[in-house]
């Protein structure tokens, strides 16, 4: 990953939004967001970015009109140069089945929004800090035959 | 209690119908037995008169034969006597048989027969004295004479018997069957009302079933609709409700971040209280929601709960507290019941932190839990059915502030609380989730303050 890889965040609500945002401010994140409003904008995004490394991190809400988190998983985990951007589910929902059911559409992991800010604060800029770092390691070709 | 004098008089009524029915077959019976036997007897006189007939006819015969040949000589005459003299023997045996019920008749026909074979011995010394040439012996003919004027009079006076009996014996019939015809028309009469009581009962009963089913299911549906709604409810509660609460929370809390410092005194209080508040709804939502996932019915799969085990993982969850206020917990031996081990738990739990949350200061709090079988009479406000269950009693009592009697209907109303926020954490939905839950198991629970302040009895009854 040699340029900075975008964080694409799917979310309706627009406080969402601009909280998450916040928190990327305050962690002092330096790649590029894009915030789309449902499912379909997040596949129509995604097919047409060319460069296939350009959307390094998806955060999916699960319940969003027109197309909702668990279709997208079932898109993105259907096709092999989408499967591997890492989907971190974060959503309102605590329902054990939403969990277990994302898991098993191939998310990589999944956030139950924190009814504290301060908490949800952490959480975010804790997962964003370990994807900076992650993203930033050098690929390794017996690493990549695995991502791959 | 009227349910079962309604199911009383049903059993009754059919019992004193059905035992007149049997009552009135057997007469039935009886009657036609004894209407056979009378038809028999009757029977029997006809045939002893014609029995009767046939002896005069026969001596008739004999006597005609005789005369013919003293008056002609003539050897075919003998024939008619010779066959009359053989039959008679049998006639006059079976005559002897017929009427060996009657010792009146019996000395009749004895006479008759000493009759008749001296009537014989004379017209067989008749016909030797004519076969050897002599005349007519005229002495031995009136004496035969005589002799057949006595038969005569003799089987007149057994055919008068005879007739007599047949006389009173149909009187004696058409009295008895006129009796048994009136007797056997009012015990039908009366199996007729029992059974038209019976029935008249059974229809009532029967009516009354079927409204208070009717009443049942349309509860039914009302519950189902009440259920449907309040799951509707909890969803609203959980996502909609949650919503603007989690934002309200969000963005006091980036307020309280990020801009702290520039705000005043009373607008750092505010925001606290702001922020507070929407903790504490968001407490009350949670709790309101755990509340109406406890009452969805549909997650109601019973087991075999061991109450001692679910004592003593509540006693493990709360140790820590325990030790810390030098809590004493003496529990009797408990019984296993059909349950929700979950809820269980969650209710010795609540019961159990209830007792020392509320210790009196400075008093190391004992909770003592008794159980005991008991009756359903014990409880008020049940249905007649269930007065004769039996429960278990399960009571957990403690040392502790107690509380005023008359609330104890009202603290378990849920977000009830006797005690101001700041004396006693919580929001009210302790107990109010122990009322659901026993109810969940088709039990209950009440609550009892000791006198003199001195703690309070929870009981909880579960079905055995």
């Amino acid at each position: 990953m040699n340029k900075q890889a975008t964080i694409l965040i799917a979310d309706d609500d627009a406080d969402d939004r601009f909280l998450l945002q916040s928190v990327f401010d305050d962690c002092g994140l330096v790649n590029p967001t894009v915030y789309v409003k449902d499912g379909l904008e997040l596949i129509e995004y995604i097919r047409q970015s060319n460069n296939e490394y350009s959307v390094g991190l998806i955060l999916l809400d699960l319940n969003m009109p027109r197309m909702d988190g668990r279709e997208v998983l079932r898109i993105l985990k259907s096709e092999p140069h989408l499967r591997k951007i890492p989907v971190v589910v974060l959503t309102t929902s605590k329902s054990e089945q939403d969990i277990n059911d994302c898991y098993e559409l191939g998310a990589n992991c999944y956030i139950a929004k924190p009814s504290s800010f301060d908490v949800f604060n952490d959480t975010i800029s804790t997962l964003i800090k370990f994807w900076v770092k992650v993203s930033q390691l050098p690929v390794v070709p017996e690493a990549a035959r695995f991502l791959n | 209690m009227i349910l079962r004098n309604a199911l009383l008089g049903i059993f009754l009524a059919m019992g004193v119908s059905l035992a007149m029915l049997v009552f009135l077959s057997w007469l039935a019976y009886d009657r036609s037995v004894e209407s056979n036997n009378r038809t028999q007897s009757v029977n029997h006189t006809y045939r002893v008169r014609l029995k009767n007939k046939d002896i005069l006819a026969t001596i008739n015969t004999i006597e005609t034969g005789e005369r013919g040949y003293l008056l002609t000589k003539d050897e075919k005459y003998l024939q008619p006597y010779g066959e009359g003299r053989s039959s008679m023997k049998g006639i006059l045996r079976s005559m002897e048989l017929l009427v060996r019920d009657s010792p009146r008749q019996q000395k009749r026909v004895d006479s008759i027969k000493k009759e008749i074979s001296r009537r014989i011995t004379l017209i067989e010394f008749n016909i030797e004295r004519t076969r050897n040439g002599y005349g007519i012996d005229t002495v031995k003919l009136s004496d035969g004479k005589n002799h057949m004027e006595n038969i005569r009079s003799l089987c007149k006076e057994l055919d008068n018997e005879e007739r007599e009996l047949l006389t009173y014996r149909s009187i004696l019939q058409k009295e008895a069957d006129e009796n048994t015809n009136f007797f056997l028309l009012l015990l039908s009469a009366v199996s007729l009302a029992f059974l038209l009581v019976f029935f008249r009962l059974l229809y009532i009963e029967l009516r009354r079933r079927i409204a208070f089913q009717k009443t049942l299911e349309e509860k039914l549906t009302d519950l189902e609709r009440a259920n449907a709604e309040l799951e509707q409810f909890a969803y609203v509660a959980s996502h909609d409700l949650q919503e603007p609460l989690r934002k309200i929370r969000a963005f006091g809390e980036r307020l309280k971040m990020k801009q702290n410092d520039l705000l005043t005194e009373d607008g750092k209080t505010t925001l606290l209280k702001i922020n507070q508040s929407a903790i504490r709804m968001q407490q009350l939502i949670d709790d309101l929601l755990m509340f109406s996932r406890t009452a969805n019915l549909r997650e109601r799969i019973f087991e075999e709960v061991n109450l001692n085990s679910v004592f003593r993982d509540v006693k493990g969850e709360l140790n820590d507290l325990i030790e810390q206020k030098k809590v004493t917990i003496i529990s009797e031996v408990l019984p296993t019941v059909q349950g929700i081990e979950f809820q269980l738990f969650q209710l010795f739990n609540n019961l159990i932190s209830n007792a020392i949350k509320y210790s009196k200061a400075n008093t190391p709090p004992i909770i003592e839990i008794d159980c005991q079988k008991v009756n359903g009479s014990e409880l008020p406000n049940l249905g007649d059915i269930q007065k004769d269950n039996i429960y278990h009693r399960i009571s957990f009592m403690d040392n502790g502030i107690g509380f005023d009697p008359i609330y104890s209907e009202k603290i378990f109303i849920i977000f009830q609380r006797l005690h101001n926020r700041s004396e006693y954490e919580g929001t009210g939905i302790g107990l109010a989730l122990c009322r659901r839950i026993a109810t969940n198991h088709n039990g209950f629970i009440v609550a009892e303050a000791k006198p003199n302040q001195e703690g309070s009895i929870f009981h909880v009854y579960l079905p055995t």
